[in-house]
């Protein structure tokens, strides 16, 4: 459904794509994780035509998104990460509008609203007005905005930033039951726990470039690592042969390795003292993606 | 088209569920057009019509004057949507950008027909305007001429400034410049001779022209013809140029 390839984007010095691909298929869910300014949103923002890219070609359902562009958009719902509803109609004319102004006519753009509006949990509100939601209510209509003209591809940048737990599960169940119904699904996320339960293909992003990418199980298994990650209260850590912690922050080291935490304190002996945490790595998404990038997910891009 | 009209329906239920504005709008020039009507009277009847009250010139100018403080509503409406955020939601969908543009203008130009038409009502049974002769057609044709060109020229406007406060500056003055000089305020027989000179190149005058046909010289559809042809050439111009120069990913700051 959807073929990106090689997508390139520059901000005078800063590159913020490198040649980036992405495939999704029809009814596949994929997550894009990367830190913040990895180049997620750039990438979404390319693919919906929000920014016109550098280099690169997409396709999405066989159209060319840069010769057919409205073609192709008529295929995508999108919701950015800042929410954008309009605060002064009711959540029923909100996902009226977007209906609308996909193509669908007004039988089909009332029973999708009422549909979207159930499946997200807003049934009871349709006739409040935007600006009258509370924030997680406001982040549901954001997405279901996105999801009211069936998408052949969704893309959701960031859906549940913010959000409270019952809005998590009812956009992480409204995703899952998009794609039974055959879409494709670009998710970003910083909750690898979202990912995990969506049950997620994984694309990894980092400075621009797409890193690793694969069902969960595969990346496990060829990427992930165990070690320790620990904070001292600026103690330099002991080295040796088969002790090399590299410093990922500020006082903040991991080391890699069959290690364990008192193997961890006996390489400290009496410095012991200046740990401040120890943090078990197990084979997960985080240390999948701590081995990819060499960063923790909640990392801040440092340019 | 489809997806113009969709827009446009969400513009009118806005300003529908949002009214104050153009309630305030239409409160102002009440209060204002009785405190002038009676100098502007005397003044027409010094001037050569004997029969005239004031409220020929007084109610079409204030109409014209805050007609253009409606019109900046329009251009608002754009900044509007990239405060709200929903612009870019807008952008990613099928919507061209010349339909987005339009959208948003097309209902502001029928709801200032409606706020002329809604003041020349006010005008007549509040302070005795009256046709004698003249042609109410013909003054509906000359509000819509004027409608477009205004909304021509906030559009331009929006498409080329990036902020909100911009946006205020060319509202403010454009409505009292275009006003002043163009005869909507004082007639134009009592603007210094330079002041007439410039008066052409403004929308004001070209409505007030229209208007004085039909008001004070009893005129019909086809008197107002040149004034409306004008206006409505010169919104339609700005329109496309609007359109040509709008860039809808141009970033516009709302709180700016």
């Amino acid at each position: 459904m959807l073929v990106a390839r090689g997508l390139t984007k520059s901000y005078g010095d800063v590159h913020a794509l490198r040649g980036a691909d992405l495939d999704v298929k029809a009814g596949q869910i994929v997550g894009l994780l990367g830190r913040n300014g990895a180049g997620k949103t750039t990438m979404l923002s390319i693919i919906a035509g929000l920014l016109a890219p550098d280099g690169g070609s997409v396709e999405i359902g066989g159209i060319d998104a840069f010769t057919n562009p409205r073609d192709a958009a008529r295929l995508v719902g999108i919701a950015p990460q800042d929410t954008g509803i309009y605060p002064v109609i009711t959540v029923r004319e909100n996902l009226e509008f977007f209906g609308e102004l996909a193509g669908l006519d007004r039988k089909a753009r009332s029973s999708r609203a009422e549909e979207v509006a159930e499946r997200l949990g807003l049934e009871q509100l349709l006739d409040r007005r935007g600006g009258k939601l509370s924030g997680g209510e406001t982040r549901r209509l954001h997405t279901a905005c996105a999801l009211v003209h069936t998408p052949k591809l969704l893309m959701l940048d960031e859906p549940t930033v913010g959000a409270d737990v019952a809005t998590r599960v009812q956009v992480i169940e409204a995703v899952r039951k998009l794609a039974e119904d055959g879409a494709a699904v670009v998710y970003t996320t910083h909750y690898l726990q979202e990912i995990e339960s969506l049950a997620a293909e994984v694309v990894i992003i980092d400075s621009g470039e797409v890193l690793a990418a694969g069902s969960q199980e595969d990346l496990i298994s060829n990427h992930s690592l165990s070690g320790v990650r620990f904070v001292t209260d600026g103690h330099p850590p002991p080295t040796g042969p088969d002790f090399e912690p590299v410093e990922v922050a500020e006082n903040t080291y991991r080391v890699v390795g069959d290690l364990q935490m008192p193997d961890l304190l006996a390489r400290f002996g009496d410095d012991s003292s200046h740990l401040v945490s120890v943090e078990t790595l197990r084979p997960d998404l985080e240390t999948v993606f701590l081995a990819v990038t060499g960063s923790r997910l909640d990392d801040e891009v440092t340019a | 088209m489809r997806t113009t009209l969709a827009v446009t329906k969400v513009q009118l239920r806005i300003m529908k569920n949002d009214p104050w504005f153009l309630i305030v709008m239409l409160g102002m020039p009440l209060v204002v057009m009785p405190l002038f009507k009676q100098t502007i009277g005397l003044s027409l009847v010094a001037n050569g019509f004997p029969d005239a009250s004031g409220a020929e010139i007084v109610v079409p100018g204030q109409a014209v004057l805050f007609g253009f403080f409606v019109g900046g509503s329009a251009g608002f409406s754009v900044f509007r949507e990239h405060g709200w955020r929903t612009w870019d939601r807008l952008r990613a969908s099928a919507a061209s950008p010349a339909s987005l543009l339009f959208g948003i203008a097309i209902p502001w130009i029928i709801i200032h027909v409606a706020y002329q038409a809604a003041l020349f009502g006010a005008g007549y049974l509040l302070l005795g305007l009256r046709w004698n002769g003249g042609s109410p057609i013909a003054s509906l044709m000359v509000m819509a001429g004027y409608a477009v060109v205004v909304i021509g020229i906030i559009m331009l406007a929006a498409a080329t400034l990036r902020t909100m406060n911009q946006m205020g500056v060319v509202q403010n003055v454009g409505a009292m410049a275009f006003g002043g000089l163009g005869g909507a305020l004082v007639p134009l027989e009592q603007l210094p001779g330079w002041a007439e000179a410039v008066a052409p190149f403004t929308p004001a005058y070209w409505a007030m022209e229209g208007h004085r046909e039909v008001l004070l010289k009893s005129g019909g559809i086809t008197d107002v013809l040149g004034p409306v042809a004008i206006l409505i050439g010169s919104g339609a111009a700005l329109a496309a140029l609007a359109a040509r120069r709008f860039r809808a990913d141009e970033t516009k700051e709302f709180f700016a």
